[in-house]
C-alpha cells in the first residue's frame, strides 16, 4: 500500500441509482402487468482522489460492474449524482459528455474479445485520438507511441503487429494503453487480470500500481480476486446487493472486517499455506434478486446476527474512527447489544 | 449416507471401493492442420484409494487434455499412448462397450461450465434419473430416490428436482453438476476447474460441499485447477504441469511450503498475498515470455527459456523427473540448488532479468 492520497475528489458517486427495467415488452403491457425493476445500483455514496486505486469486491450479480459503467456514463444512472473533479456530470451530453468520456476509461476483463483483431496495435491505440479529432497526424502517431511506451510495450517493436500475435498479459496491456492515450485523469479497471495466467497477473497489476501514482491516475479496480485487491489497492468498497455495505482503508477492512458480509467474504478465501487451517465459516444461500430487494438491512436473509431492527430499518453508513465506514446495526443502534457481543466474538475467531 | 430414506440401491452403491489410478508415460498428441501437437508429453502418476491429487498448472498446460484423456474424450484421430490402469485395468485398451461400463459407474466427471453440462430443455431430476438408468437396471421410481438423496448430499431441496436448469442460479447449477457426477457412487471423481467461474463464496460452497463428500464416501479424486490456495486446501498429493510435462510432483506440504523446480517457486510467488497492516508488501514476480510450440517443442528443459537459473546445459539436455526425497520429484538439473532458487525466486529482480514486457 502507498501513502494516502490526501488530493481532491477526482470522482465522486452520490446516493448514485442505476435502476434497470425487466420484461417491459409488448407482451407484458397487453397482460396489463407492471415492468419489474432490477435495482442494480441502489443508493450508492463512492469518493476516488487523484493517484488513488479503490478496490471495488462482492459477489456475481452485486453491482460492481454495473457501477463502473455508469461512473464512465456506459450506462445512464436513474438517480444520484455524479461529480468528476467536482463538476457534476450526471445530466450532461452532446459535446461535454464526449469530452468527459476522453476524461474517463474503461478497461473490460477480456482482452480476447475487447481488440479488433483486423487492426494493428496502433491503429487499436491511436483510435480514440482520431475519434476526438486531437493532433495532426503526426501528433497522434507520437501520442500513440508514448502510450505503448507507458506499458511497456516499444512502439518499434508493437505498433504494427496484430493482436493474434500477442498473448494475453500484452494484450491487455494494449488495452490499458489505448486508455491511457486520450490522458484520462479516471480508469475503470474491470476484472483486468482475471483472464490472465498467474504467472503475467502481477505485470498487468503493478503497471495499474504505477500509472495510477505517476499520472495521478484515480483508479477503481473491480474484482471478486480479493488477494490482488489487498495488493493493489489503498481503499476498498465492498458491495452487496446495489450498495456499499463497507469501505475503507484496504488493510482495515480486509484484516479486521465489521459488517458481517465483508466477514464471510474474507473468511471464504483459501490460504495458499498448506500448513494452515483457515476455520471454516460457510456464508450459505444466494444473492437475493435485484428485483426484490428485502426490506431493512439488505443482508438480513444471510446474516447470522439478525435482530427485529435489521428487518424494519436499512442501516446508514456509519463512520467508524479508523476511517472506515460500515452499514450495520451492530455497530448502531445495536451496539453493547448481547448480540453485538456475540459478533465481536466471532470475528476475532475468524481474524484467528 | 446414513439416513432413513437410504434405499437398497443406495446401499449397493454405498459399498463401492475407491479407485486406484494409475497413469503411465501418457501420451497425446492432437492431429492439427499444422501438424501432430503434442499436448501431454510421457507423464505418469497414481491417485492412491480415497486420496486427493492436485493437478495444476497455467492454460496450455495440458491438465484439462489429461482429463479427457482420462474419461477418453479426446476428438477422433488423436493419438493416445500410455497405460491408464483403474484398479489395474487399463482405460485405454478398452473397447467401446467395455468403456461404456467403466465411464460414470468408476470415472465420473464434474466439468467446470455447469452451464453447458445440463440440458436446458429437460429437468434436472429427468437428467439424474436417465444417467442412472443409462447404467444400472433401476426402475424409475428408485432413480429418482437416489436423485432425492443426491440433491439432499450437495445442499439441495429434493423438490427443486422438477425444476429446469435456467431455474437455478449459478452456484445451484455447479451442484447440480455435482450431484450427478455422484449419481453413481464413481471410484474416482475427475473435478476439472469446478469453480473456476464462480464469486469466492460460492467457491467456497462448492469446494466445501466436494471436499465433505469426498471425505464422507471415501472416493478417489483428481482436482484440476490452477490456484494454488484450492490445492493447498483440498489436496494430499500433487503434481506440477508444464507444456505438457510434470514438471513436480509430492504431498502438498511438501511442494508447496519448499517447492524444489523453479516454474513452482514463480508461480508460488506469483500469487499476491495481502500483507499485514504497517508491514510493507511483499514483491509479486510475474514469469516473462510463454510457452513453447508444443507443434515443434524445443530441446532441453521446456521451461529454461523463462527460468532465470537456466544454463546452457537446460537448454540442450531434458531434465528426467527425479525423485529427491521420498515421494517429492521434481525435474530440474538444479533441484539441489532449490533453496537458492526460493530466496533468489522471492524477488522480481530475478525474474525482470528476463523481461520483455509478458
Amino acid at each position: 500500500m502507498r501513502q494516502p492520497a490526501s488530493a481532491a475528489p477526482m470522482i465522486e458517486a452520490r446516493d448514485l441509482k442505476t435502476h434497470f427495467r425487466v420484461g417491459g415488452g409488448v407482451f407484458t403491457a397487453l397482460a396489463g402487468q407492471k415492468p419489474q425493476v432490477a435495482r442494480a445500483l441502489d443508493g450508492v455514496d463512492l469518493t476516488i482522489r487523484a493517484g488513488e486505486v479503490v478496490g471495488l469486491v462482492g459477489e456475481s450479480g452485486c453491482g460492481k460492474s454495473t457501477l463502473g459503467m455508469t461512473l464512465v456514463r456506459m450506462v445512464e444512472p436513474t438517480g444520484g449524482e455524479i461529480l468528476h473533479d467536482g463538476q457534476p456530470i450526471t445530466g450532461i451530453a452532446g459535446a461535454r459528455l464526449k469530452a468527459y468520456r476522453a476524461r474517463a476509461q474503461i478497461i473490460f476483463q477480456d482482452p480476447y474479445s475487447s481488440l479488433n483483431p483486423r487492426l494493428t496495435v496502433g491503429r487499436i491505440v491511436g483510435e480514440a485520438l482520431q475519434i476526438h479529432g486531437i493532433g495532426t497526424r503526426a501528433d497522434r502517431t507520437e501520442r500513440m507511441r508514448d502510450a505503448l511506451r507507458k506499458v511497456r510495450l516499444p512502439p518499434e517493436e508493437f505498433e504494427d503487429r496484430f493482436p493474434s500475435d500477442l498473448s494475453g498479459g500484452q494484450r491487455q496491456r494494449v488495452a490499458i494503453a489505448r486508455g491511457l492515450v486520450l490522458d484520462p485523469s479516471f480508469i475503470v479497471a474491470d476484472e483486468p487480470v482475471s483472464m490472465l495466467d498467474v504467472s503475467v497477473q502481477a505485470g498487468v497489476l503493478e503497471l495499474l500500481d504505477e500509472l495510477s501514482r505517476n499520472l495521478g491516475l484515480a483508479v477503481l479496480y473491480i474484482s471478486h480476486d480479493i488477494a490482488t485487491v489487498g495488493y493493489i489497492c489503498d481503499r476498498v468498497a465492498v458491495m452487496y446487493l446495489g450498495r456499499v455495505v463497507e469501505e475503507g482503508p484496504v488493510r482495515t477492512i480486509l484484516r479486521h472486517p465489521k459488517h458481517p458480509y465483508t466477514q464471510r467474504l474474507m473468511a471464504a478465501i483459501p490460504n495458499v499455506d498448506p500448513l494452515v487451517r483457515r476455520p471454516r465459516v460457510v456464508l450459505e444461500g444466494d444473492v437475493p434478486s435485484p428485483l426484490n430487494v428485502p426490506a431493512g438491512c439488505r443482508f438480513v436473509t444471510r446474516c447470522p446476527y439478525a435482530q427485529e431492527i435489521c428487518r424494519r430499518a436499512e442501516p446508514d453508513l456509519l463512520r467508524e474512527g479508523d476511517g472506515r465506514t460500515a452499514r450495520c446495526h451492530l455497530y448502531g443502534a445495536l451496539a453493547g447489544t448481547p448480540v453485538a457481543a456475540e459478533a465481536a466474538k466471532d470475528a476475532a475467531a475468524i481474524a484467528a | 449416507m446414513a439416513d432413513a430414506t437410504e434405499t437398497d440401491f443406495d446401499r449397493r452403491l454405498n459399498l463401492k471401493p475407491p479407485v486406484r489410478l494409475t497413469v503411465e508415460g501418457l501420451r497425446v498428441i492432437y492431429r492439427t492442420r499444422r501438424g501432430p501437437f503434442q499436448a501431454v508429453d510421457g507423464i505418469s502418476f497414481e491417485v492412491e484409494p480415497g486420496t486427493v491429487l492436485g493437478l495444476v498448472g497455467e492454460s496450455g498446460c495440458g491438465k484439462s487434455t489429461v482429463v479427457k484423456a482420462l474419461m477418453r474424450l479426446l476428438p477422433d484421430g488423436t493419438r493416445i499412448e500410455g497405460r491408464v490402469l483403474l484398479d489395474g485395468q487399463d482405460l485405454l485398451a478398452m473397447d467401446k462397450r467395455a468403456l461404456r461400463r467403466v465411464r460414470w459407474n468408476k470415472v465420473a466427471l464434474i466439468t467446470q461450465s455447469a452451464m453447458n453440462a445440463l440440458d436446458p430443455v429437460i429437468r434436472v431430476g429427468d437428467q439424474i434419473v436417465e444417467s442412472i438408468r443409462a447404467h444400472e437396471a433401476v426402475d424409475r421410481a428408485t432413480a429418482w430416490r437416489r436423485a432425492e438423496t443426491l440433491f439432499r448430499l450437495v445442499g439441495l431441496p429434493a423438490h427443486r428436482l422438477n425444476e429446469f436448469p435456467h431455474q437455478f442460479s449459478g452456484g445451484m447449477r455447479q451442484r447440480a453438476v455435482i450431484a450427478m457426477a455422484l449419481s453413481l457412487n464413481a471410484g474416482l471423481l475427475l473435478a476439472d476447474e469446478p469453480t473456476t467461474a464462480l464469486d469466492p463464496i460460492m467457491q467456497d460452497q462448492i469446494m466445501s460441499r466436494i471436499r465433505g463428500i469426498q471425505e464422507l464416501l471415501h472416493r478417489s479424486m483428481i482436482l484440476v485447477t490452477h490456484d494454488i490456495g484450492l490445492v493447498a486446501e483440498n489436496c494430499d498429493m500433487v503434481a506440477v504441469m508444464y507444456a505438457g510435462q510434470i514438471i513436480e510432483k509430492g504431498p502438498v506440504a511438501e511442494v508447496l511450503v519448499k517447492p524444489r523446480h523453479p516454474y513452482t517457486i514463480g508461480l508460488h510467488n506469483a500469487f499476491p498475498r495481502m500483507p499485514e497492516e504497517g508491514e510493507a508488501r511483499p514483491p509479486l514476480i510475474s514469469i516473462a515470455g510463454g510457452l513453447p510450440n508444443l507443434l515443434n517443442p524445443p530441446p532441453g528443459c521446456r521451461f529454461a527459456p523463462r527460468c532465470p537459473f537456466a544454463t546452457e546445459r537446460c537448454r540442450v539436455e531434458t531434465p528426467p523427473l527425479r525423485e529427491l526425497e521420498p515421494g517429492h520429484s521434481a525435474a530440474c538439473h538444479y533441484a539441489e540448488r532449490a533453496e537458492d532458487f526460493r530466496r533468489l525466486g522471492l524477488l522480481p529482480e530475478t525474474w525482470a532479468v528476463k523481461e520483455a514486457a509478458a
